[in-house]
């Protein structure tokens, strides 16, 4: 019975760790997606204040999750896409807007491979 | 760098803790998938502890689940015999009355060599002398030697036998073990009166055993 319990608990601890990440990373990056899309509208629309504002809102929201996905996710992803959103700020404050795009291009795409990573599918378990 | 120290640490004591989750045994006593866990568990550990980018937590829930599918295992190996069979294998005879299985030899792929060096850890010499040995599952030999070569025990020889218990050690580097003195029947008087005798003090004495007999045994400890 001692045995089993063990085994539950570890499987539980297990799964729940596993769920947790699950919805910390798609919550985490589906909320940083949407705000550099917000970034890439502004820039379009030729509002670089706006952009910057909602640029280093953006950052706000990254360092209050940093914490969290650091734990779960590989370190060296995390630095990077924080690497890339200070350089966004920067190339805003310049007024480089071109670069800023691809930037966010850049931030969104390895946002979306950190949280297609967390899908149970065919591809990933392969 | 200082990480690195840390992050060890964590993980030596979760390794640990999980193996002794998984239950006690010897390296020797494992069966194929208790030593097949045991080394996957030790390879996953090694990688966040070496490298400091990847999240403590990508170890320790592969371990998790290696512990409970272990635990999980091993209780339904005890309830289907046929899941038994086919995670650990089966016991085979490979020597029956002094004469080698062949076949057997050539399905578990043991060269006659290997088999001698069994059979000699084992105390056996000669292959005649073997009625039944047995490869176990966990890889050792169990032999039955034949009854003409076998050791005579007490009751073949018709001796009067003594009870002597287990012989325990109840001093130890001048340290006085009072569950070996529970499980001998003696108490601290005697011992401290049987010391008086002896013109010892439990200082002086690198090991002391004794059995439900109260016969005992001392070796002091070299001077230094």
């Amino acid at each position: 019975m001692k045995r089993i319990l063990i085994a539950a608990s570890c499987l539980i601890i297990a799964l729940v760790l596993c769920v947790a990440e699950f919805l910390c990373v798609t919550e985490t990056t589906e909320r940083i997606i949407l705000q550099t899309q917000a970034v890439v509208q502004e820039v379009s629309q030729g509002d670089t204040d706006s952009a910057l504002e909602k640029a280093v809102e953006l950052e706000a929201s990254w360092e209050k999750s940093v914490a969290t996905v650091d734990m779960l996710l590989y370190h060296d992803s995390v630095d990077h896409i924080e690497a890339e959103i200070k350089q966004l700020i920067t190339l805003l404050k310049l007024g480089k807007t071109s670069e800023s795009i691809t930037t966010c291009v850049a931030i969104n795409q390895q946002l979306r491979i950190l949280r297609e990573g967390e899908f149970l599918n065919l591809k990933n378990l392969i | 760098m200082i990480i690195s120290v840390v992050r060890t640490i964590l993980l030596y004591i979760f390794v640990i803790l999980a193996i002794r989750l998984m239950g006690k045994r010897q390296l020797s006593d494992m069966q194929t998938s208790e030593l097949v866990i045991t080394m996957i568990i030790a390879d996953i550990a090694s990688i966040p502890m070496q490298n400091n980018s990847q999240p403590i937590l990508s170890g320790i829930v592969p371990i998790l689940i290696l512990i409970a599918a272990e635990i999980t295992i091993s209780i339904l190996m005890m309830k289907i015999p046929m899941l038994r069979n086919a995670v650990c294998g089966k016991p085979e005879i490979i020597i029956e009355n002094g004469t080698l299985r062949q076949d057997i030899l050539r399905k578990l792929r043991l060269t006659t060599e290997d088999l001698g060096v069994l059979l000699r850890q084992a105390g056996v010499f000669n292959i005649q002398d073997v009625q039944y040995c047995i490869i176990e599952t966990n890889g050792n030999i169990s032999i039955l030697q034949k009854p003409e070569k076998r050791q005579p025990s007490m009751e073949d020889l018709k001796l009067p036998s003594r009870d002597t218990g287990i012989e325990a050690v109840i001093i130890s580097d001048g340290e006085l073990l009072t569950t070996s003195m529970n499980l001998c029947g003696i108490d601290e008087q005697w011992l401290r009166k049987t010391l008086k005798k002896e013109k010892l003090s439990p200082d002086e004495i690198m090991m002391m055993t004794c059995n439900k007999l109260k016969e005992y045994s001392i070796i002091r400890k070299c001077q230094k």
